[in-house]
C-alpha cells in the first residue's frame, strides 16, 4: 500500500547518513540550522552535501537542504555556496525559516522548490497564503499551534504542509553559544552532541548551545490517525542531534505506526512504549492539546474527556 | 533640546501609560511607542485600550510622534479583531504601525496605505535580505535584531538593505533571537475566559503572544550525567547599554534609537529617556569629542539595578 503522507527525518552530517536505515523514510532534511560550526553540517561541506544527495536520489528518496534559522548577512555567502551545491545536484527542496534566505532563493534560485520552516513563524491562514502566493510550496506552520489552529492554517489550497511529530523541538535560537562563551581559547569542542539539560524549577531542556531544545522528545505517534485527518503532506521526525541507530529505530516505529493508522487499527501499545524508550526525559506533546508544552497528552486520557 | 522635526537621530522611548508618555516627552522623546491590548506584546497593565487615542492626541498638541505596537502573531480566529483595531488605528491618525506578522504587515500596506509600518523587533532582521524582504512587504523601516551586537552586520543591513533602520539603543535583551523563542508557552500555558476578548483563549504563551514568561532571567542548571556544569542564570544577558554606539549609528544614518521597556516603571523611561537625550545633544554640539561621561554611570548603574528589580518582582498580568 502507497502511504499517503511522506516521512521524513533530519540529518545533520554525512556521519549519521552513513548508518542510517535510509528505507524507512521517504525523504530527508540535510544540514543542520542552528550553527554552521557543527561537525560536518551539509551546509558548510558542499562536497557531503551533493554525495548525499546523489545517494538519497540513487535509493528513491528525497533530499532537502536546510538552511540556517537565522543568518547574519556575512553567513549569506555560506547559504549561497550551499545552495549553488544543492542546486547542481537536483534537490527536492530548500527549507528557509529566515525571510531573507526566503527571498534570496527565490530571486536567484527561482527553479528550487522553497519550504518554508517553523520559524518563520506561520500562526494563520492569511500567511500561509502569502508566503504560497511569494512561491513557497511547502509550509511549516508555527510548531506551537494547537490541532484546530494548524487545521484552520492547513486549509489553504495549493500548497503543502508538513508538520514535525516527533523529537526534541527547538525552543529558540541563541545568538550567541553557551558553550562557546564558556571556552577560555573560544575554541568549539563540539559538546552540543553531548547530552546537556538546563533544569529550572524541576522542569527541563537540552542546551545545545546555539539552541535550546525541549527537554523531553515531541511525540504524537499515538495520535496519527488524527493526524491523517489533516491537509498534511509530510510528517518529520526532528533528529538533528540522534544517532543513526536512533534514528532508525524512529524510522522502523513511525512506519509500523502510519501502517496501523492507515489502516486505522489505532497504534499498538508496544509501539508507543518503544517511542518512549527511545527518549533520555520522556514524551511531550501538549502544544498539540492546547497544553503547556512539556505536558504529554496521552489518547486514553482524550477518550475519557469525549467519555465525559 | 529634542531634536523632532529636523534630521537628527529621534529618540524613541516606551510607554506602558499615559503617566509614562508625559514622562518620556518631557524628559525628551521625539516618539513614544505603546501597545493596544490583545494586539501587541507586553502584559495587558502596560498596554493601552480606547485610551491610545488621548495618548496620540497628547503626542500630537506637542509636535510629537506615537507609535503603536502591533506586533503579536494572530492565529487564524484572532484576524477579525487585528482588522477591527488595526482599523481604528489608522482612523486615529497614529504615526505609525510596528508590525510582525507578515499576513498583518500585508493587510496595512494594501488597506491603509497612507500608514506607516515599520517591522518590528519581532521579525527577527539580522541580514540585509530579510531586510528588503519586509520593505517589499510595505515596511518603510526596519528595527534591527537586538541580538545582533556586530556594527558591522548592522551597518551592511542599512547600507544593502535600502531601507531605514530603528535600533534598541538602552534595555534588556533576551537570550533568544526576538520572535523566536518557544520557552514560554513549553513551560506554561492553560485554556481561560478573556473578558476582554468575550471568550476562553490560551494564557502564558509564548512571546509571539505577548506573554513571555521571562524564562531566560530565572536561575537555572546546566548539567550531564557527570553532574552540574554550571549554574546561576545562565541565559540572562546583560542590558544593552548603547550610548558608546551612538557615534556609529548617527554616522550610518540610524533614524530612531529606541529604549526597551514597556512594562518598566515610568521612573525608569524619565531616566532612560533623559541620560539618551544627554547623549544625543551632547553628540550633536561636536561630534568629534563625543565620549561617555563618568558623570553619566550613577544613571547606568541605576537603570541596570532598576532592571534586575523587576525581573525579580515580574508578574504577568
Amino acid at each position: 500500500m502507497k502511504r499517503p503522507i511522506e516521512l521524513n527525518a533530519c540529518l545533520a552530517n554525512k556521519k549519521t547518513l552513513d548508518d542510517v536505515e535510509i528505507d524507512y523514510f521517504d525523504a530527508f532534511y540535510l544540514g543542520q540550522p542552528y550553527c554552521l560550526k557543527f561537525q560536518g553540517n551539509y551546509i558548510v561541506n558542499t562536497d557531503d552535501l551533493e554525495l548525499a544527495v546523489d545517494i538519497l536520489h540513487d535509493k528513491g528518496k528525497k533530499a532537502y537542504l536546510v538552511t540556517p534559522a537565522i543568518p547574519t548577512s556575512r553567513e549569506l555567502s555560506l547559504v549561497r555556496k550551499a545552495l549553488k551545491s544543492a542546486d547542481k545536484v537536483g534537490i527536492d527542496g530548500v527549507e528557509a525559516s529566515d525571510v531573507g534566505v526566503f527571498r534570496l532563493i527565490r530571486n536567484e534560485f527561482p527553479e528550487l522548490r522553497v519550504h518554508v520552516g517553523n520559524f518563520a513563524n506561520v500562526y494563520n491562514d492569511r500567511s500561509a497564503t502569502l508566503f504560497k502566493e511569494l512561491g513557497a510550496t511547502r509550509i511549516v506552520p508555527a510548531q506551537e499551534l494547537t490541532k484546530d489552529e494548524l487545521s484552520d492554517v492547513v486549509s489553504v489550497e495549493g500548497v503543502e504542509f508538513e508538520r514535525p511529530i516527533h523529537g526534541p523541538l527547538s525552543l529558540g535560537m541563541a545568538f550567541s553559544c553557551l558553550f562557546l562563551k564558556n571556552e577560555e581559547n573560544g575554541k568549539c569542542r563540539q559538546e552540543c552532541d553531548g547530552d546537556y539539560f538546563m533544569e529550572l524549577d524541576g522542569w527541563r531542556m537540552r542546551s545545545v548551545g546555539t539552541s535550546v531544545l525541549m527537554g523531553e522528545d515531541y511525540c504524537l505517534v499515538e495520535h496519527l490517525q488524527d493526524l491523517l485527518k489533516l491537509n498534511l503532506t509530510a510528517w518529520r521526525l526532528e533528529t538533528y542531534f540522534d544517532s543513526a541507530e536512533k534514528i532508525s529505530l524512529l524510522g522502523k516505529i513511525y512506519n509500523q505506526a502510519l501502517n496501523d493508522g492507515v489502516e486505522a487499527r489505532g497504534v499498538g501499545i508496544e509501539t508507543i512504549q518503544a517511542a518512549g524508550e527511545l527518549s533520555l526525559k520522556g514524551l511531550c506533546n501538549g502544544w498539540h492539546f492546547g497544553r503547556s508544552g512539556r505536558v504529554y497528552v496521552a489518547r486514553d486520557e482524550l477518550d475519557v474527556k469525549q467519555r465525559g | 533640546m529634542s531634536n523632532n522635526g529636523d534630521k537628527r537621530i529621534q529618540l524613541m522611548s516606551p510607554a506602558g501609560s499615559m503617566e509614562a508618555a508625559r514622562l518620556a516627552f518631557d524628559s525628551g522623546a521625539d516618539i513614544v511607542y505603546a501597545g493596544v491590548k490583545n494586539i501587541s506584546m507586553r502584559p495587558k497593565r502596560v498596554e493601552f485600550d480606547q485610551d491610545i487615542s488621548e495618548l496620540i492626541d497628547y503626542a500630537h498638541a506637542r509636535a510629537k510622534k506615537v507609535y503603536v505596537t502591533v506586533n503579536v502573531c494572530p492565529k487564524t480566529n484572532d484576524l477579525p479583531l487585528f482588522d477591527d483595531r488595526i482599523a481604528s488605528l489608522s482612523a486615529l491618525n497614529a504615526d505609525a504601525v510596528i508590525v510582525s506578522d507578515i499576513s498583518v504587515m500585508e493587510h496595512i500596506h494594501k488597506n491603509y496605505p497612507r500608514l506607516p509600518i515599520h517591522a518590528s523587533i519581532m521579525t527577527s532582521v539580522v541580514n540585509a535580505e530579510a531586510a528588503k524582504f519586509y520593505k517589499e512587504r510595505g515596511a518603510s523601516v526596519v528595527v534591527v535584531s537586538r541580538s545582533l551586537d556586530d556594527l558591522e552586520e548592522i551597518k551592511k543591513i542599512s547600507e544593502e538593505g535600502e531601507v531605514d533602520l530603528e535600533v534598541f539603543v538602552h534595555g534588556g535583551i533576551c537570550y533568544m533571537f526576538d520572535g523566536d523563542c518557544y520557552m514560554s508557552s513549553y513551560w506554561r500555558q492553560t485554556w481561560d475566559f478573556d473578558p476582554d476578548l468575550g471568550r476562553n483563549r490560551l494564557f502564558g504563551q509564548n512571546n509571539n503572544k505577548g506573554e513571555c514568561q521571562l524564562i531566560c532571567k530565572r536561575d537555572c542548571r546546566l548539567q550531564n550525567e557527570s553532574g552540574v556544569i554550571a549554574d546561576g542564570r545562565l541565559m540572562r544577558r546583560p542590558d544593552d547599554v548603547g550610548l558608546a554606539k551612538l557615534p556609529f549609528y548617527i554616522s550610518m544614518g540610524v533614524k530612531v534609537l529606541k529604549i526597551e521597556g514597556r512594562a518598566m516603571p515610568p521612573s525608569y523611561v524619565a531616566n532612560a529617556t533623559r541620560l539618551y537625550r544627554q547623549a544625543i545633544d551632547l553628540y550633536y554640539q561636536d561630534p568629534k569629542v563625543f565620549q561617555v561621561l563618568d558623570e553619566w554611570r550613577p544613571a547606568i548603574d541605576d537603570l541596570i539595578e532598576a532592571r534586575l528589580e523587576y525581573e525579580r518582582t515580574w508578574h504577568i498580568s
